[in-house]
């Protein structure tokens, strides 16, 4: 019940923790010249694929949903990859070892161009 | 292990005498394993008291922490001892912990599953507890005593890969006992 009446109190008092959308992150004029091969592979295998491919039972808690180990898998999930942890949004990876700023404004630029 | 302190309670507690409950409600701060990770939130204690000295200890938290904007959720069953210091009750609480954690961007995504902790991105965790509480009481009714208390305690969680190693809380509650046993 204490669970319920809290997290109702963090919902209400929540609003603040939208975060960005990839609609309102821009791709350049010019487009980018990143790509998965340049960039986005090795980002995800830096800062996300220890969880999110691993086999089940060594996910530390990453839904299985949320696979990124093809082209395919990343480019189903970028919107869902941009509102956790490109630009301002920062609740992924867990913990404080975190990309920098810039390390995570490429990854925005590169989704928001359609992860090419 | 983990059920160590309840078979210890069981097995001192033999058969239940009337009883005494208390109640708390506190604030408490909180800092954990990770660099610069500090929060803290509303905490509830309640406890059964099958002895003036023996019970078992039901601790929630709903604890804000400020790496990666998440919530903590905290449920703990604990084994617990108490002692008189003059006015003062002195408790300490021994258990077991689950926890969830998830950023508020989570929680906003999926507030209905949030709060039946199946939400995507809830991390679930298992830890070991230990607490103490220094409880005055300040005020008698009926049937015990309104109590304001100091409690401290620490968790050790059994992973490092989801969450921090270890966070520790102190903080303020206030509440009462109601001890069944006691005529008005």
């Amino acid at each position: 019940m204490i669970r319920f009446a809290l997290l109702f109190g963090v919902f209400v008092a929540g609003c603040a923790a939208n975060a960005m959308p990839i609609e309102e992150y821009p791709c350049p004029p010019q487009g980018t010249q990143l790509t998965y091969e340049s960039f986005g592979a090795r980002w995800l295998e830096t800062n996300c694929n220890r969880c999110h491919s691993a086999s089940e039972g060594h996910r530390s808690g990453a839904p299985v949903s949320y696979r990124f180990d093809t082209f395919d898998e990343v480019r189903m999930h970028k919107a869902r990859i941009f509102v956790r942890a490109a630009a301002s949004n920062t609740t992924m990876p867990p913990g404080p070892d975190d990309p920098n700023p810039d390390e995570r404004d490429q990854l925005a630029e590169w989704l928001a161009c359609g992860a090419p | 292990m983990k059920i160590a302190p309840f078979v210890f309670v069981i097995l001192v507690a033999g058969r239940a005498s009337a009883g005494e409950l208390d109640m708390n409600l506190g604030l408490q701060a909180t800092t954990t394993g990770w660099p610069d990770d500090n929060g803290g939130g509303p905490t509830l204690d309640a406890s059964w008291w099958f002895r003036p000295w023996l019970g078992a200890t039901f601790v929630g938290k709903e604890h804000y922490a400020s790496v990666d904007d998440r919530m903590m959720s905290y449920f703990s069953f604990n084994a617990a001892l108490r002692h008189p210091i003059g006015r003062l009750r002195l408790t300490g609480t021994l258990g077991v912990v689950h926890q969830h954690e998830e950023s508020r961007a989570a929680i906003m995504e999926q507030p209905v599953q949030a709060l039946f902790g199946v939400g995507d991105g809830i991390r679930h965790r298992m830890a070991s507890r230990a607490g103490f509480s220094l409880g005055l009481p300040f005020s008698t009714h009926g049937h015990g005593n309104y109590v304001v208390a100091l409690d401290v305690d620490a968790t050790a969680f059994a992973e490092a890969d989801r969450g921090p190693r270890w966070m520790a809380s102190a903080g303020l509650s206030i509440g009462f006992t109601y001890d069944f046993g006691r005529r008005k």
